[in-house]
């Protein structure tokens, strides 16, 4: 029985770096943004703010890793879900000489013993039960792709405005 | 950091310092960011997840260059008093005590 799952362990260790780094960036910004502060009521003068350039930059890249952070630690929850309700399959597939290739259940190679009617049956309950797993699944896999598409844009005007010494909207 | 004209020419050693942290903090991020081999278990979604992991990479480090650069524009191209050796510049290893942890979800 095959279900392509991935590597959920290798997807949340980016997750979690991702949010990690993000809370740094934050934490940097916060101490930009503190020293900034004391400069200004040292010389009382509220203009000499000479980071908020990068505190915009820092900013905005601590929210895109942060949202694709917890996208990815969402997605390896979904995943881990979807190959253990696949896996309770595993049982009702063996009995009726049934396997999971990708995304489909077929029938296993060689002779069966089982009913040709209770296997057609029993292949087209089982096929309904995989389908609401991957359907969710892929449901889950189509939003992630759309938010790092949008991310992706909002990192390059990110790098983009950060090499141009400019601080654009973003 | 093209218009260094309309800038202020100085800066508190706090902010130099933290910019330095900057510089050093964003360019490990983006190296290590790389080191990272996710695997999604679909071949569309893998591949805009590794171009997504690349342009993260590349924004980090221009970041890292933003800051660089604001330090050269801030007339201190030498590390600030009291700032540790570690984060003099052209130096890629921070001291341990200031570096950023990498490790799980917060």
């Amino acid at each position: 029985m095959t279900l392509a799952t991935g590597d959920a362990a290798s997807v949340s260790a980016l997750g979690g770096a991702l949010l990690t780094h993000s809370a740094r960036l934050a934490d940097l910004v916060a101490e930009l943004g503190g020293s900034a502060a004391r400069a200004a009521r040292a010389r009382r003068r509220p203009a000499d703010d000479v980071s908020s350039h990068e505190r915009m930059l820092l900013e905005r890249a601590a929210t895109e890793l942060d949202r694709v952070g917890a996208l990815l630690q969402a997605w390896t929850t979904t995943s881990v879900e979807a190959a253990a309700r696949a896996r309770q399959l595993a049982p009702d597939l063996a009995r009726a000489d049934l396997v999971i290739d990708g995304q489909v259940v077929v029938e296993s190679s060689g002779p069966s013993r089982v009913d040709p009617q209770t296997r057609a049956r029993e292949r087209q309950r089982l096929q309904e039960l995989l389908n609401r797993v991957t359907m969710v699944r892929a449901r889950e896999l189509a939003r992630l792709g759309r938010e790092l598409r949008h991310s992706h844009d909002a990192l390059a005007a990110v790098a983009l405005d950060a090499r141009a010494g400019r601080s654009a909207t973003s | 950091m093209s218009d260094a004209s309309s800038r202020p020419v100085t800066a508190d050693a706090a902010t130099l310092r933290v910019l330095v942290t900057v510089r050093l903090e964003t360019r490990m991020m983006s190296d290590r960011l790389l080191d990272h081999l996710p695997d999604l278990g679909d071949v569309a979604t893998q591949r805009l997840l590794d171009t997504w992991v690349e342009q993260a990479a590349d924004a980090l480090r221009a970041l890292s260059e933003a800051a660089e650069e604001r330090l050269l524009d801030l007339g201190r191209p030498r590390a600030p008093d009291g700032i540790p050796t570690a984060y003099a510049a052209g130096d890629s290893a921070p001291s341990a005590s200031t570096g950023a942890p990498e490790g799980g979800a917060r």
